[in-house]
């Protein structure tokens, strides 16, 4: 078995990458190396969006792959969310709690209305500011 | 085995395609110039008859010349006719007699001088007689009748005197007459030797053979003497008249006097009713093509060998650099890399191949000693890992453990996948009251992993002592290892506290998988809310679940190498078919039972598979104090 990768960056605000395959210990190596392409075209405090729709299986060495992208992303203001995980592949996330289970998105409906209100958060704390 | 080296398989490859070459190209040329040179041959043969007859012809216009002037002369000197005679025959030395013979005035009273005759005697002594007297009567005879219609001059047959041992001939010319048409015959007569001795002294090949025919079909003259004065075949007299001129192929199956095949070559001779022939026996025709031939195979034989000594020299030369280059590879195969190669200028393949090969042999002596160096490396890191291994299982408590007090009995396994591996688990006491048990499972596998599990265990040891809570020994602990752990290793564990009295066993979970719990003959899984797993975020809290155990429960804590071991189907062994393993156990085992169980369903499971995760599973089981003498064994113990 093996990953397949395709990423997409339409804006510097935000990258989509598609996974598809197993994230385990034999294919985290190629996954980190395909993000180390992937995370400088997105923005200090963009997003990055990871479609998990066709991941079939993630080992601990595949959640630490995206605990630690997470982190990289999070060191520069951005955000890692996931999307669309398959049922055995969330119920890892729940269990083992690697990554915010609040960062997984059951749809894109779902992330477009976080990614909104995390929008909205940002404009009233800079309305909030006083104007120079 | 002459043919063993590739030089003279060349040499052999060269001469066969020109030996095929030459053979095609020879044999074409050959047809065509055969045609040219048989008919060079014809019409040489044809010319060497032509000749002859012109030879023969020259000679036989001197003696009519003489005939018919004489005749002229003894036209109206009829008196003179034998100083006449005389005096011709002394100036014309190859004549043998004369005889002027005129139609007696008087048959009845015939006188010398009606038929003087000079003749040449063997001295060469001129005698002048007369044909009168003689036994045959000249007037009538067949010679002289045939000579008085011939005023143009004809040549008599030819005959054999009984004086003398040669063939005479005569030509016989009318004499004119002044009042009648005729008035006698001048016969001049020669030795035919001469026509024999065209015919032999004729240059021509082997086997030929010359003749002359006269208008009746007989041979005047043959090179074999017994043919002369024969009738010819009549295979021969046919071939004469449908010559024209050009030569004539006949067989002895035409019915001629011949053995093989021959070429007849017909010139008549002009002024007579003769033919010259020459005959030439087809072989000889083609002696010229033929030796042609045989010269034309010498020199492609002698070319032929010339090719193969240039092809051999040449190809011994190209190919020797390749023998040195085919022992060299030997010595490669033999795993010698350390030989002198031959030095090549130039830059055609065979010295491309030389270059390659000597960059072909440092590579590979670099790739030898890398190998080898990697092999040290291996063998070294091999026994590095045995001897982390060594250290990874010192850090782990005794497999089994009975408390102070009897009533807690656990038995713990560790199997890693790999020499190390990241799966642990953990006792000590916390107090005197409580044993705080643990198994866990770092993300990944291999040296980071067991690097980390270490750490871990290491950090429980020491971090948890103070504690009486999971809540708390998992909290602590997941704060000290997200310190410094850039790499987001992290561990999931599963934390129990026990009261050893009472049986009070308190768990939190960090992210780790549900453990079993045997009770009354049933085996379910305790459904324990998990924290994040440690070391990711250092705010995470931990919830605990409390239960109390009883008599013979048996609770079972394990990593995912036993519930995702899996098969050759990629299928899971998965939670339930555990809960089915757990079932089986009779009540009443020990820990160590519920461990092999386990263990030996999982491997039958994944039957002769290798493990692809570590497996690490620790089962406690707990007793209520029966026995007096361990419980006064407890207390004095506590």
């Amino acid at each position: 078995m093996s990953l397949n990768l395709r990423s997409e960056s339409p804006t510097p605000q935000r990258s989509m990458v598609w996974m598809d395959g197993r994230l385990d210990a034999e294919t985290y190596a190629q996954f980190d190396e395909a993000m180390r392409d992937v995370t400088p075209m997105v923005d200090n405090g963009g997003t990055l969006v990871l479609d998990l729709s066709g991941l079939e299986y993630i080992s601990s060495a595949g959640l630490r792959s995206l605990a630690q992208l997470r982190k990289a992303m999070h060191d520069r203001a951005g955000r890692t969310l996931l999307l669309n995980p398959t049922p055995q592949v969330r119920k890892v996330f729940e269990i083992v709690k690697a990554v915010p289970i609040a960062e997984v998105f059951a749809d894109v409906a779902e992330l477009d209305q976080y990614l909104d209100l995390m929008q909205k958060q940002v404009t009233a704390q800079q309305a909030e500011l006083p104007k120079p | 085995m002459v043919l063993r080296s590739v030089a003279s398989r060349l040499a052999m490859g060269v001469v066969l395609g020109s030996a095929i070459v030459l053979l095609t190209t020879g044999g074409l040329l050959l047809i065509h110039t055969r045609e040219q040179v048989l008919d060079q041959t014809q019409q040489e043969y044809l010319a060497l008859a032509s000749s002859a007859a012109q030879r023969i012809q020259n000679r036989i216009d001197g003696v009519g010349g003489v005939a018919r002037v004489l005749a002229g002369a003894l036209e109206s000197r009829r008196a003179e006719a034998p100083a006449l005679i005389r005096d011709v025959l002394a100036t014309n030395a190859d004549i043998v007699n004369i005889t002027a013979a005129f139609v007696p005035r008087d048959s009845g009273a015939l006188v010398p001088a009606d038929a003087p005759v000079a003749r040449r005697d063997r001295e060469g002594h001129i005698e002048l007689t007369s044909r009168v007297g003689e036994p045959e009567i000249y007037w009538s005879a067949p010679w002289f009748i045939r000579g008085l219609n011939c005023d143009r001059g004809c040549w008599q047959p030819p005959f054999r005197p009984t004086d003398r041992d040669e063939r005479l001939m005569g030509y016989s010319v009318a004499i004119p007459g002044t009042t009648v048409p005729v008035q006698g015959v001048v016969d001049v007569t020669v030795s035919m030797a001469w026509l024999q001795t065209v015919l032999t002294e004729l240059e021509k090949t082997p086997h030929a053979y010359a003749f002359v025919l006269d208008g009746h079909g007989n041979f005047l003259a043959h090179e074999w003497m017994t043919y002369i004065n024969t009738q010819a075949s009549p295979a021969l007299l046919k071939a004469m008249a449908g010559s024209r001129g050009r030569p004539v192929r006949i067989t002895p199956e035409d019915g001629a006097r011949i053995s093989e095949p021959v070429w007849v070559y017909f010139v008549p001779v002009k002024g007579t009713d003769w033919t010259f022939g020459l005959t030439v026996p087809e072989q000889q025709i083609y002696a010229g093509v033929r030796r042609n031939f045989m010269v034309d195979v010498g020199l492609g034989m002698v070319t032929l060998l010339g090719v193969f000594l240039i092809a051999i020299v040449a190809a011994r030369r190209l190919m020797a650099p390749l023998g040195v280059l085919a022992d060299r590879a030997e010595h490669v195969a033999r795993g010698e890399l350390d030989f002198a190669l031959p030095t090549l200028r130039g830059d055609d393949e065979v010295a491309r191949l030389n270059r390659a090969f000597d960059d072909m042999r440092r590579q590979l002596a670099v790739h030898i000693d890398g190998a080898k160096r990697i092999a040290r490396d291996q063998a070294r890191m091999a026994s590095e890992l045995e001897i982390a291994r060594q250290i990874q299982l010192a850090l782990l408590p005794d497999a089994h453990y009975v408390a102070d007090n009897g009533q807690l009995e656990l038995y713990a396994t560790l199997r890693p996948a790999s020499a190390v591996g990241g799966d642990l688990y953990a006792y000590f006491a916390l107090g005197a009251q409580h044993l705080c048990v643990m198994v866990g499972d770092v993300s990944d596998k291999g040296i980071p992993a067991a690097l980390f599990m270490a750490r871990t265990i290491t950090l429980a040891r020491t971090m948890a002592t103070h504690a009486r809570s999971p809540k708390d020994i998992l909290a602590v602990l997941n704060r000290e290892l997200c310190k410094g752990n850039d790499t987001c290793m992290f561990v999931t564990l599963l934390c129990g506290v026990i009261e050893t009295g009472t049986g009070m066993l308190t768990l939190a979970s960090a992210g780790h998988e549900q453990p079993v719990l045997h009770a009354g003959g049933t085996a379910i899984l305790v459904d324990v809310e998990t924290g994040p797993a440690l070391g990711l975020d250092p705010e995470a809290s931990y919830p605990v679940r409390v239960l109390t155990l009883l008599e013979g429960d048996t609770l079972l804590m394990y990593t995912d190498g036993v519930s995702e071991a899996h098969n050759d189907t990629q299928r899971l062994y998965g939670a339930q078919a555990l809960l089915d393993s757990v079932a089986r156990v009779e009540g009443g085992a020990t820990p160590e039972a519920y461990v092999e169980r386990i263990l030996s369903d999982v491997d039958s499971y994944v039957d002769g598979q290798a493990p692809y995760d570590d497996i690490a599973l620790l089962a406690l089981t707990w007793r209520e104090a029966r026995s007096e003498g361990v419980r006064i064994h407890a207390v004095a113990h506590s």
